[in-house]
């Protein structure tokens, strides 16, 4: 526990210092009072909030967006990316795709995808015509969650290929004198060989998947989440607004890392003495 | 006439490069092992020793001639053989326990009793302490002593080992060299022993088989009772021979 709480110590000196000078500075023009931003975050859902949309809602379409993107993204990078690995004809055929994708900044993308699913949501998908009742999911829009699917994509993938393909041949060879067959050989060796690479993977997937939702609700278009919010808080001078969302921002990241490094060093404690 | 375990007539292993050039490993090779008996494969390194044992167990194919295993053909069937690795074989991801259940789980042993023949046969290499621990919380030594036991689980009485104490210290290799000897004691076990180890070779074997080239130079029966004393003049005198023996084709 004591070196958590070091950690932890340590690590907010210089954000604190940050928050310091925030409040002495007097300048009040560019930036809110540090007094007026901590108040917006200690009531995230107080309405009117911007557009009618608390700072906690709009964090909340955020993360939602997020979340529905990045799983579908994991739930088709991984098999895919194990296909890839193990299949020949499948890494011939997919891999010129996949390295024409990747350098593509998801971003770019966003005019295309709006064009594409247009008003679809995950909303209309449920509830056709009545979606507009459903004001949460009528907000997740497909343009957005493909969006992140494409950002989160590639890093999960070329994870889990990595993983896979690198089993150690030894490995192999142990268990098929083990008596181990085929099936056996893929869930008993190449799986959890490959496991730490795959959730390393999922959480920079996580990462990107956070950079490009950022990026994605700048566009216009866009109708709410944490950026929205930002821009348009500048725009009806709350500048409180714009600074909490992205403190909020921040605070998601570091919260979900921190998860997801959890599990990565749960899954590969038997690397470490490799690392 | 005593039953064979192993039967090898006219093995022969041919390896072909990336450059498609044919590089032949193993030549002709005979070899019958009697049940109970304790066999060194020696030879330098490139000898084919280790290409001989990986045919038993079945991770290579012949290139001609054949091989036969308890009466089976190895590889042909899924079918689960002792062999102990020159190192870092374990699962890393598994605990010590789980390494040794391994082959037992393969063939669809309940969990509580695959654990209960772990337990004994870790108790059997003395590391039931460490069952609990994963790979990289165990010594080099000890890891072999897990290994052993796996493949025990495996393979019943009948064990391969391919250098298995080659990486280790030489006062560990002392140590499991007699863990060994005691284990084959105990469950008079068939062991083919690779190693290019020569006083290794001498401590264990009831018969050394001598590797170069790929073929058999050598092919003869230890007398010497067990536990052999290292600095006994027989035990020195064999030495001398041997080496004379395996030098003369290296030259």
């Amino acid at each position: 526990m004591t070196g958590v709480a070091r950690a932890v110590t340590i690590g907010s000196l210089l954000p604190l210092l940050l928050l310091f000078w925030w409040y002495v500075s007097t300048d009040t023009t560019s930036v809110p009072p540090l007094a007026d931003t901590l108040r917006v975050l200690a009531h995230p859902f107080e309405e009117p909030g911007i557009d009618s949309v608390s700072l906690g809602y709009s964090a909340l379409i955020s993360f939602l967006r997020v979340l529905i993107g990045f799983f579908l993204a994991a739930v088709t990078a991984i098999p895919l990316g194990i296909l890839v690995a193990r299949i020949r004809t499948v890494r011939e055929m997919i891999s010129p795709l996949v390295e024409m994708a990747r350098p593509i900044c998801p971003v770019a993308l966003i005019p295309i995808f709006i064009a594409i699913f247009g008003s679809l949501s995950v909303g209309s998908l449920i509830y056709g015509e009545e979606a507009w009742r459903h004001d949460l999911i009528e907000r997740l829009r497909g343009a957005m969650i493909v969006v992140i699917w494409w950002g989160a994509f590639f890093p999960i993938f070329l994870n889990t290929v990595h993983g896979v393909s690198h089993v150690k041949k030894l490995y192999l060879e142990v268990a098929k004198t083990c008596g181990a067959g085929a099936s056996q050989l893929f869930t008993h060796v190449v799986l959890p060989a490959s496991l730490p690479a795959i959730v390393a993977g999922l959480r920079i997937g996580m990462g990107t998947a956070w950079m490009v939702i950022v990026a994605a609700e700048f566009y216009p278009g866009t109708r709410a989440g944490l950026s929205y919010m930002i821009t348009t808080a500048d725009d009806v001078m709350k500048p409180e607004y714009t600074f909490a969302s992205i403190i909020v921002i921040g605070l998601f990241g570091i919260l979900i890392n921190t998860m997801l490094r959890r599990i990565e060093n749960h899954v590969g404690r038997w690397q470490a003495k490799e690392r | 006439m005593a039953e064979h375990v192993i039967e090898i007539r006219g093995l022969s292993k041919t390896f072909v490069t990336d450059a498609g050039e044919e590089v032949p490993v193993l030549d002709g090779l005979d070899l019958a092992v009697e049940k109970g008996e304790f066999v060194c494969i020696l030879g330098p390194t490139g000898c084919g020793k280790t290409t001989m044992l990986r045919l038993l167990t079945g991770l290579e194919t012949p290139s001609a001639g054949t091989v036969r295993v308890a009466g089976r053909s190895p590889g042909e069937s899924e079918v689960p053989v002792g062999m102990v690795f020159q190192q870092n074989s374990l699962l890393p991801w598994r605990k010590v326990w789980r390494n040794v259940t391994f082959p037992l789980e393969m063939r669809g042993m309940p969990r509580n009793e695959a654990r209960a023949a772990a337990m004994e046969l870790l108790r059997l290499v003395h590391l039931e302490a460490s069952a609990e621990s994963f790979p990289y919380e165990l010594s080099g030594g000890m890891q072999q002593r897990a290994a052993i036991a796996r493949a025990l689980a495996a393979g019943g009485d009948l064990l391969f080992m391919d250098e298995p104490f080659g990486a280790l210290d030489e006062k560990t290799r002392i140590v499991l060299q007699s863990t060994i000897l005691d284990l084959r004691e105990e469950r008079r076990m068939t062991v083919l022993f690779v190693t290019h180890n020569i006083e290794e070779a001498l401590v264990l074997a009831d018969r050394i088989v001598v590797l170069g080239r790929g073929r058999i130079l050598t092919n003869e029966t230890v007398a010497m009772p067990h536990p052999r004393d290292r600095f006994s003049e027989e035990f020195v005198k064999a030495l001398v021979y041997l080496r004379a023996k395996n030098s003369g084709d290296k030259g």
